[in-house]
């Protein structure tokens, strides 16, 4: 739309504080601005005893036309000036008739003030604690679940189970598996030129060996699950909340967290571990390349090499850490998911929540067993 | 009838829709004039929101013309197509508020990307369509906070926000109590009084039909298309066709066989 001026206002005094303002053209929303800035100046420049506005030759008058009208009999009316329109149509009557004018005056219901820093941090406080509290509640009842499909397994959708096992893990190992082979070649690389300083580029093998399967294998692992899976369980389960279906199952008498969250927890705690030993394999496999194409070293070395260093204790620690991570990951992902009210975008930052949450959960467990795991 | 000297303003032509091999209707023709209030109505299935997208332009046609104001909107290029889109409103079922905006946002959206209105009468004419639908005070409420009956007043604000010349309105009456439905339907008689909007409705709301209808067109799913065309106070008093007489007055259709 144009925001060219359709209309004309002409002035005429008319003797003893009597003015006499004929509108013509449309009266429009394309220049509603316009009309009311002319309007109020006129008013304001000429300030008469009495207005007369003539409305004979209006073309053209829509709702936001009407409310200019309106809008200019009360600034009128402000100044104590008498105003009456004249030449009034059936139609502009009908139109300004619909205007609701205690509605343009009326204060909002709710309001939209910004809170001052420490109301802030007071609500950001609360947040934190309403979440920690709701997180553990849902631990809670994640684990009573778990623990009840240990002793039931007849009463877990096991082909739920299957379906997630399918998304979370096997499609999941093409992205994985490349994404360690790459890690393992870099760190061969970036390793083997500060140890070829020392001649010792024979332990190449053995730090990549090591950082993999204790380290980055699981952690990589955990963080690429949390971006594929805890991200899709959290708006799977939040777009199910939003269309009421989570309230449908309550109703028939299921138990939601059973239902939903028992079968993506059970799968992913099946993946995982699975998809770490693969990542430790892809990541060992990408610094035999290093090691045998550009530090001349066989294959065979290379692999004994590897195996010095890792005992069965160490990859049972990988797995289990595992499959600690698809707990938290899956776990996170689908308390946000249950976390969602109102719309769209709700699902959309639980998605964001669960990713970050995720990771965050990881590294900050993978802390705690790095320690636990010296210590013991 | 008067019909000869009143201004079309949607003209439907031999329109087919169809989903692949299913086909939805055919030939359906039909006329809007300036100012009634058009309902399009039929048994769930029949294609009457199919037949409503058609016209807004939202799915392509098979076959057939739309026009709105003497435009094709089946032919018309993009930058045609969203002039036409300025003169029409559509007020959808459950409100198609953005759920991530407030009330006044809502409303303001089509004002402030198509008008060079200044921010406070941008303001100003946000409190008066509010205040239209009876919700003024709801500026900074989110549509998560109002009830259904009150999502669709706003979704009719913001419909109503550029005074299109023609506004659609899908199902108003639908999940509605019979109180909040009554007062919808004379807020749409107000507002065609008031700014003299032509308005065509989707809906199966019979006492919502005879109270707001000015003329209706009926479809039927297995005739696919127009079955009655009419006012539809006299097609239930006067109608031979059985269809059509269950329909206005609540029988089940073809009980003996």
């Amino acid at each position: 739309m144009d925001t060219q001026k359709t209309y004309n206002i002409h002035v005429r005094e008319e003797g003893g504080g009597e003015v006499l303002l004929s509108l013509s053209g449309r009266i429009e929303i394309g220049n509603l601005h316009l009309f009311l800035s002319e309007a109020d100046g006129l008013i304001h420049k000429i300030s008469p005893g009495s207005l007369r506005v003539d409305l004979s030759r209006v073309e053209y008058l829509d709702s936001a036309g009407a409310l200019g009208l309106l809008q200019m009999e009360d600034w009128a009316k402000a100044r104590s000036i008498s105003l009456q329109f004249v030449n009034m149509t059936e139609e502009a009557k009908r139109i300004m008739g619909l205007i609701n004018r205690e509605a343009l005056s009326m204060k909002p219901l709710a309001s939209d003030k910004k809170l001052n820093i420490i109301e802030q941090i007071g609500e950001g406080s609360l947040k934190m604690f309403n979440d920690f509290i709701s997180i553990m509640t849902f631990l809670g009842d994640l684990l009573t679940a778990l623990g009840r499909s240990f002793f039931y397994p007849r009463g877990v959708r096991w082909e739920d189970v299957l379906f997630y096992l399918k998304r979370a893990g096997v499609e999941g190992l093409p992205i994985v598996g490349l994404i360690s082979f790459l890690l393992g070649l870099i760190i061969a690389f970036m390793s083997s030129l500060q140890l070829k300083q020392f001649g010792a580029s024979i332990y190449v093998a053995s730090l990549v060996g090591v950082a993999m399967v204790s380290e980055l294998g699981p952690i990589m692992t955990a963080i690429i699950v949390a971006g594929r899976s805890g991200s899709a369980f959290a708006a799977e389960i939040g777009t199910m909340k939003v269309n009421e279906e989570v309230d449908a199952l309550v109703t028939m008498g299921f138990d939601p967290t059973h239902f939903l969250a028992v079968p993506k927890v059970l799968a992913a705690m099946v993946a995982v571990p699975v998809l770490t030993l693969y990542s430790d394999f892809f990541g060992i496999g990408g610094g035999l390349v290093v090691g045998v194409l550009g530090l001349d070293l066989t294959i065979y070395t290379y692999v004994q090499e590897t195996m010095k260093v890792i005992s069965v204790v160490s990859i049972f620690k990988s797995l289990l850490k595992s499959v600690v991570f698809a707990v938290l990951i899956a776990g996170i992902g689908c308390q946000r998911g249950f976390q969602v009210r109102g719309g769209a975008q709700a699902v959309g930052s639980a998605t964001t929540s669960a990713v970050v949450a995720g990771i965050f959960l990881v590294v900050v467990t993978d802390s705690a067993f790095a320690i636990l795991f010296t210590y013991i | 009838m008067e019909r000869s000297d009143r201004k079309t303003i949607v003209v439907v032509e031999n329109l087919t829709a169809r989903f692949g091999s299913n086909t939805i209707f055919q030939g359906v023709s039909f006329e809007v004039y300036q100012g009634e209030i058009f309902v399009i109505l039929g048994g769930s299935g029949c294609g009457k929101s199919t037949l409503m997208k058609h016209m807004i332009g939202l799915y392509e046609t098979e076959s057939g013309k739309v026009m709105i104001h003497g435009v094709d909107i089946t032919k018309a290029d993009e930058r045609l197509l969203k002039k036409i889109r300025l003169d029409i409103g559509v007020a959808f079922q459950s409100g198609g508020l953005f759920g991530s905006m407030t009330l006044a946002e809502n409303v303001a959206l089509p004002l402030r990307e198509y008008t060079g209105l200044s921010r406070e009468a941008i303001d100003l004419v946000v409190k008066m369509k509010l205040g239209m639908v009876n919700l003024a005070g709801y500026e900074n409420h989110l549509p998560e906070e109002l009830s259904g009956g009150m999502k669709k007043r706003a979704g009719l604000a913001r419909a109503m926000a550029l005074d299109p010349m023609v506004l659609f309105f899908d199902e108003p009456s639908a999940g509605l109590d019979p109180i909040t439905s009554a007062e919808l339907d004379s807020l749409i008689k107000t507002i065609r009084a008031g700014i003299g909007t032509t308005i065509v409705i989707v809906t199966h709301e019979l006492q919502s039909i005879f109270n707001i209808a000015d003329r209706i067109i009926m479809l039927d799913k297995a005739a696919k298309g127009i079955i009655a065309e009419g006012d539809p106070r006299w097609l239930r008093d006067n109608s031979s066709d059985p269809r059509v007489n269950a329909f206005f007055n609540r029988k089940v259709v073809g009980q003996e066989g």
